[in-house]
């Protein structure tokens, strides 16, 4: 009986003795595996641009900007071009129809446009603008002979003072950015 | 109704998974779930479209939950069944002993959670704004969902593409079906797809590894795909280069599975991944043909000609369906290829320089390229012999052909060859890293090292 119990006690300890040499090999492991990682880190640019801008800057962006409304944050990544569409959008029923401002008065010549001239992007890109003001219908000078709605146009992005000549009416006090409707409103303009 | 959108998709793809084989462990058929059940719900818009039917989410929803009861009629028979089964495992669930727990798992699990939360939260932060998006994909999306309809008012002028958007909007219908999704489930953007796809993709590719390796090899070679920075960093972008990444590979992965163990399973969702993967990109079928070869060479090997019967009948038919659909819907040059065999051997050195340069930038791909071609070079004893290079085979065929495809194809209808590689081939490469993380930890060697590792860490105890 006394055999039994110091038997059992034996593999107990021993047990036990495995057990923490598991716990420690686990340790060990991860000591090494986070050395690994820092070298990784240190030593691959890659992986520390991932860490500090992706991960880290990304979530202490979100923290400190948590408030942003999604208008605000289109227009951190679109700039002024967002600005003016959701202008656009803000100013015309949903089944408008609307000439967009051409590529030439969009970067007047000689001028500092404060639409996007980086890449292609920003609303002289008939696709990129539509996707934020669809449904409306938008139209294009350049493709004046194959669009049926270039006919039934019943708004005018205006840009950079340019477009009001398309109007029915005339305007009084011109503004830069504008959209108006080409037929004159019953109300007051 | 977003989460009740999500859930059918998880059900259906949970349904189709159990349907093709219930010896899935649970954590592929839930990775699975939402890869398969998001294609799927593309696919009955697409067929919803070709019979003149507008779709919205009710009709989505009502498909979905027939085909679940119809997969799941014999499961539903067994329910008390299983409810017996669960109660069972319940009682027999040991008591955890935490000493013996894995901490070295736990360790990079918890690193991978941190990383996807990073993922998650900046791609549910921002609403879709990459230009690539905006003037393409997530439009079609948007306006799909508006219109209920595939051939809709983006192609109204002449039957083509919207003005700007190039060929953007006549890309297959997985990725903006799948936006279109979530704007059907009046989502105000369709960022929280990105985050599914790569969350289930992640859960998929180290269930897929657990077939061949152990917990620790898995979860670390998991955490070294999932950090490669560039596939990182557009992981949280709604464009179509991570879906056909996952899709691409993880069909790659399950060709080299059945290769392995000729377990029919393993062919059907392979030939699944890949009809996927030709429903995110035409350009991914390199894919589609590299299994047809590999395939086609084992049925005259083998004389067995069914598996490769199966493989076609699944995995092409969507390819030609959508090229048909765009050729007798949209009006676009759809053959951006020299249709003749030719030899530029500037353009030939300019590609191969390209291809050195990007893949030795671990700026973009870490360590994945460099750390192939040590492991490969180890294992090089045991290349003839050992399975995994079959793996090897699939991994630089696919390569090869990919790589041809942008030799073959004609500058003068697309962007400037060195624009092509900048920005497609560097992200078409996406699809190469889980393929290359799969094989690094399925290699004999570190395969042997690792059994080695966690048998000696686990002499005798359970592994928790």
């Amino acid at each position: 009986m006394k055999k039994k119990t110091t038997k059992k006690r034996m593999n107990n300890e021993k047990s036990n003795f495995h057990q923490s040499s598991l716990f420690f090999n686990n340790i060990l492991f991860i000591i090494v595996s986070i050395i690994v990682i820092i070298v990784l880190y240190k030593g691959i640019g890659g992986y520390k641009w991932l860490w500090d801008s992706l991960i880290v800057g990304n979530l202490n962006m979100i923290k400190q900007y948590r408030n942003l409304t999604i208008d605000q944050k289109y227009e951190i990544k679109c700039g002024f071009d967002y600005k003016y569409v959701n202008y656009i959008k803000s100013k015309t029923p949903e089944d408008a129809i609307i000439l967009m401002p051409s590529r030439e008065e969009i970067y007047p010549e000689g001028k500092k446009s404060d639409f996007n001239e980086k890449d292609a992007s920003g609303i002289k890109n008939k696709a990129w603008a539509t996707y934020f003001l669809y449904p409306r219908k938008l139209v294009y000078e350049e493709e004046k002979d194959i669009n049926q709605y270039y006919e039934c146009v019943n708004y005018i992005a205006i840009v950079n003072y340019f477009g009001y000549d398309r109007l029915n009416y005339s305007i009084r006090k011109k503004e830069k950015y504008h959209i108006l409707p080409v037929n004159a409103p019953n109300d007051k303009q | 109704m977003i989460l009740f959108g999500i859930i059918i998709v998880l059900i259906l793809g949970f349904s189709i998974v159990n349907a093709i084989s219930k010896k899935f462990s649970i954590l592929e058929k839930i990775g699975l779930s939402f890869l398969l059940g998001i294609g799927f719900e593309t696919f009955f818009m697409f067929i919803l479209d070709v019979l003149t039917i507008k779709f919205n989410l009710f009709i989505l929803i009502a498909i979905s939950i027939s085909l679940i009861i119809l997969l799941n009629i014999k499961n539903i028979n067994k329910f008390g069944l299983q409810i017996q089964k669960l109660k069972a495992i319940k009682t027999k669930a040991k008591k955890i002993n935490y000493k013996s727990i894995n901490f070295i798992w736990l360790f990079f699990f918890l690193i991978i959670c941190i990383l996807l939360y990073g993922s998650a939260a900046k791609s549910l932060y921002w609403p879709t704004f990459a230009y690539d998006n905006v003037a393409g994909y997530d439009l079609m999306g948007k306006v799909m969902a508006s219109e209920g309809s595939i051939n809709n008012s983006l192609f109204e002028i002449d039957n083509a593409p919207i003005l700007g958007s190039a060929r953007r909007c006549i890309y297959p219908p997985l990725v903006s079906g799948s936006f279109a999704f979530a704007y059907l489930c009046n989502l105000s953007t369709s960022k929280l797809i990105s985050s599914l796809f790569f969350i289930f993709f992640i859960l998929s590719f180290y269930a897929s590894l657990r077939i061949v390796t152990n917990r620790i090899n898995s979860i670390i070679a998991t955490f070294l795909m999932i950090i490669t920075p560039e596939m990182f960093a557009f992981s949280s972008l709604s464009t179509t280069n991570i879906p056909t990444a996952i899709y691409g590979s993880l069909a790659i992965i399950y060709l080299y599975l059945w290769l392995n163990k000729r377990e029919k399973r393993y062919l059907i969702i392979s030939s699944i991944l890949m009809a996927f993967n030709v429903w995110t990109r035409s350009d991914a079928v390199v894919f589609n043909i590299t299994g047809f070869a590999v395939l086609f060479m084992d049925a005259i090997i083998k004389k067995q000609w069914k598996a490769l019967f199966i493989y076609s009948i699944i995995s092409f038919p969507l390819f030609f369906a959508w090229n048909l659909f765009i050729k007798y819907n949209i009006i676009i040059d759809q053959n951006v290829f020299i249709d003749k065999l030719f030899w530029d051997a500037d353009k030939c050195s300019k590609i191969l320089v390209w291809v050195k340069n990007l893949i030795t930038n671990t700026s973009l791909y870490g360590i994945a390229f460099y750390a192939l071609f040590i492991i490969i070079i180890i294992n090089i004893k045991y290349l003839i012999k050992d399975k995994s290079s079959l793996l090897l085979i699939l991994f630089f065929v696919s390569w090869i052909l990919y790589t041809l495809v942008f030799y073959q194809m004609d500058n003068s209808k697309m962007d400037p060859l060195n624009n092509m590689m900048r920005a497609s081939y560097r992200r078409g490469l996406f699809v190469f890293i889980p393929i290359i993380w799969f094989y690094i930890p399925s290699s004999k060697v570190i395969n042997s090292l690792f059994e080695k590792y966690e048998n000696f860490l686990f002499s005798g105890r359970d592994k928790s």
